[in-house]
């Protein structure tokens, strides 16, 4: 098939004619509606992203063989964006495809082939089974087991910090298969339906209020011997292309809601001539994310950046949300703490939420030790 | 546009040319090597190289007064930047200029270009960096006196900025390369310094503000706007700020001595910061523009803006 928006231009000829969409469809797309919970937000952000899919805005970037239209994966980040600046989404929900499909179609193409074009539709949301208990930053520690029954695998244990468990239809679990020495060989990644007897979901109540993550238990739950994705014994591999997803992908998403929420602030928050410092570096945090997704997306495109560079998105982003909303939260005057409108609400809620920004996929702590050990070279100095 | 060949090969021609101890001879050098046919065919691309190199080699030979003059359509002319109150500096690499480009303020109102009367008669300031040879001046030199039209100041401005920023950044990165290299090397407690987690982790919050900074000003040269190129100089800024407290701490006692080069590149860079706007006053005013509503609608880069060529900054220590 032709691709369109091919070229040197393509992404800017794109970007018009989604916008010229979305000008015309505008009305008719949902929005966040007051005291919206999770749930009703997860219903919202698919039913867009299948009204986009359907109108083929979503399908340029992924392949044909999982119903994509081909092209640039710049031309999913540029959806996203335009998705992202018109509120049409649940950001961190709608993230999830960018951060499990493009692993996943690579290392597995006949399961993505599959099984993945309701994911990317809209249609189902999927999971990320990694983190464990006793494996947080140290994610080689993970125990939970899958044991080979001849046909098919037996799985074992635990995982948490799950986003989007509950809504979830299949989950990329990364389990361990061999006792070998090294433990960063014998993890495996296999592709697991939520609805398999002996998987349970336990959503935890965070602090931002909001269910986000749960805990899964895995009571002896059978997989089949083809959802295995990449090798067996190959996960960690998985593991990190997913992790170089999540901070290449999504951040680029993420950069355009702070710069909103800081423009929403500087309007509405009746800020004075005192407050222009404190507003400007917080610009100058956004802006240095910003960049650096930029930079980092056509990289990525290129196919010139190695995982352990893309650490310093990381940092940039928790650095960048943290300062937002601690802006936010001293400027507003009590709201944030006192108030209990829609408003307030929702402001608390990405407030206490941009707290665990240097806390989850990969702490703010591990995010150095990989710069310093493996972009400047010092591990075993 | 240059293709990346030429641009190699023009890196390595500028490289040599800035490689002189006297400001004045690199100047001549530089110009020799082609750098104002560069500037004029690709700036985007020839500043990103020159000022790159001059950070790299901590030199400098003017070139900032060139991005200067020629986005505001003059010949070659000495710029005088405002630094403090009373105080213009001109760099020294112009010291035997003739012509004078008076920049009371950075609003852009009444500039001047003055064809002096005599030699530039200034002496050098001594400040932070006595060694980087700025010259002083009061007041407007004698001479005469021509109006230039302000109307293409805030485009200079933002084309300087975006020079000063690939030079500090550069910088910065010198300095990086420097305390990586000497904390694989010094042992205490039987160990390089390099395995002790809190100074890796100095280390690396110091990569992760100069990233910031080197993409924030590819960002700003590829899509020329003003605002992206006042956030570049302050983080920029920030980033010089970042590598001269966490790198001193690596290099301890002996990068606190004379004798060690940490302190003649953080002398350059707080000059660097102070010209065309220092980190802190561009934040305030980057702020004021938020607050009163003049950047509704900036998004600072867009996915469609291809980054201009250049090369990916490289983070490990030569030899290492």
């Amino acid at each position: 098939m032709a691709d369109p928006y091919e070229g040197a231009d393509g992404l800017r000829r794109f970007g018009q004619d989604l916008e010229s969409w979305l000008d015309e469809h505008d009305a008719s797309l949902a929005r966040r509606g007051p005291g919206a919970s999770l749930h009703d937000e997860v219903e919202r952000t698919r039913a867009n992203q299948q009204r986009l899919w359907d109108a083929d805005w979503l399908r340029y970037g992924w392949p044909e063989s999982v119903g994509g239209l081909g092209g640039s994966p710049l031309l999913r980040a540029a959806a996203a964006e335009a998705g992202a600046r018109r509120g049409l989404f649940y950001d961190t929900v709608f993230a999830v495809t960018e951060v499990l499909a493009p692993t996943v179609i690579a290392a597995a193409p006949g399961l993505a082939a599959a099984h993945i074009t309701p994911f990317l539709s809209g249609g189902e949301g999927w999971c990320q089974g990694f983190s464990e208990p006793d494996a947080g930053s140290d994610m080689a520690a993970l125990r939970c087991r899958a044991v080979d029954e001849g046909d098919h695998w037996v799985v074992t244990g635990q995982k948490i910090w799950t986003s989007y468990a509950q809504f979830a239809s299949k989950m990329v679990l990364l389990v361990r298969t061999d006792t070998t020495e090294s433990r960063h060989r014998g993890i495996t990644a296999l592709l697991v339906d939520m609805d398999s007897p002996g998987f349970t979901v336990r959503p935890l109540h965070a602090i931002n209020d909001v269910a986000e993550f749960s805990e899964t238990f895995f009571d002896g739950v059978k997989v089949a011997k083809d959802r295995v994705i990449g090798e067996v014994n190959g996960g960690w591999a998985i593991a990190m292309d997913i992790l170089r997803s999540e901070r290449g992908g999504i951040f680029w998403m993420l950069s355009i809601w702070l710069l909103d929420e800081l423009h929403r602030l500087a309007s509405e928050a009746d800020l004075e001539p005192v407050d222009d410092e404190a507003l400007g570096r917080t610009f100058a945090s956004i802006a240095a994310l910003r960049a650096r997704t930029w930079t980092t997306q056509h990289r990525l495109a290129a196919g010139g950046m190695e995982t352990p560079e893309t650490s310093i998105d990381k940092i940039l982003m928790a650095t960048a949300e943290q300062d937002l909303f601690d802006l936010c939260r001293t400027s507003l005057g009590g709201v944030l703490e006192f108030a209990d409108g829609d408003a307030a609400t929702s402001m608390r809620s990405q407030f206490m939420y941009s707290r665990a920004a240097s806390i989850y996929g990969g702490s703010a702590e591990i995010q150095r030790n990989i710069v310093a050990d493996q972009v400047l070279g010092l591990r075993g100095a | 546009m240059f293709d990346t060949d030429l641009a190699g090969d023009l890196r390595r021609s500028f490289a040599a040319a800035l490689d002189h101890e006297d400001p004045v001879q690199a100047r001549s050098a530089l110009v020799d090597a082609g750098w104002l046919d560069a500037l004029a065919v690709d700036d985007a691309m020839a500043v990103a190289l020159v000022f790159r190199e001059q950070g790299r080699l901590g030199c400098d030979a003017a070139a900032l007064d060139d991005v200067l003059a020629a986005r505001l359509g003059i010949d070659e002319v000495a710029v005088a930047y405002p630094v403090m109150p009373g105080v213009h500096v001109v760099l020294p690499a112009h010291r035997h200029a003739t012509r004078l480009l008076w920049v009371p303020d950075l609003s852009g109102d009444t500039l001047t270009v003055v064809d002096l009367d005599g030699d530039l008669d200034a002496q050098p300031v001594g400040g932070i960096d006595p060694a980087g040879g700025v010259l002083g001046f009061a007041a407007r030199p004698a001479g005469t006196v021509t109006v230039v039209d302000g109307a293409f100041w805030s485009a200079a401005l933002a084309a300087g900025r975006v020079a000063l920023a690939h030079q500090i950044v550069a910088g910065a990165h010198v300095l990086l390369m420097l305390a990586t290299a000497y904390a694989q090397d010094r042992r205490q407690f039987g160990t390089p310094i390099a395995s002790f987690q809190a100074v890796k982790h100095r280390l690396a919050e110091t990569v992760v503000a100069i990233a910031a900074a080197d993409a924030s000003t590819l960002a700003a040269a590829t899509t020329r706007s003003v605002t992206a190129a006042s956030l570049a100089k302050t983080l920029a800024g920030r980033a010089a700020e970042v590598a001269g407290r966490n790198c001193l701490q690596v290099f301890g006692g002996i990068g606190f001595t004379s004798e060690h080069d940490f302190h003649r590149n953080f002398r350059r860079s707080l000059v660097l910061d102070r010209l065309l706007g220092d980190r802190r006053t561009l934040e305030r005013e980057l702020g004021a523009a938020l607050r009163t509503g003049a950047l509704v609608g900036e998004h600072i880069v867009d996915l469609a803006d291809i980054p201009i060529h250049h090369d990916p900054l490289r983070w490990r220590p030569p030899g290492k």
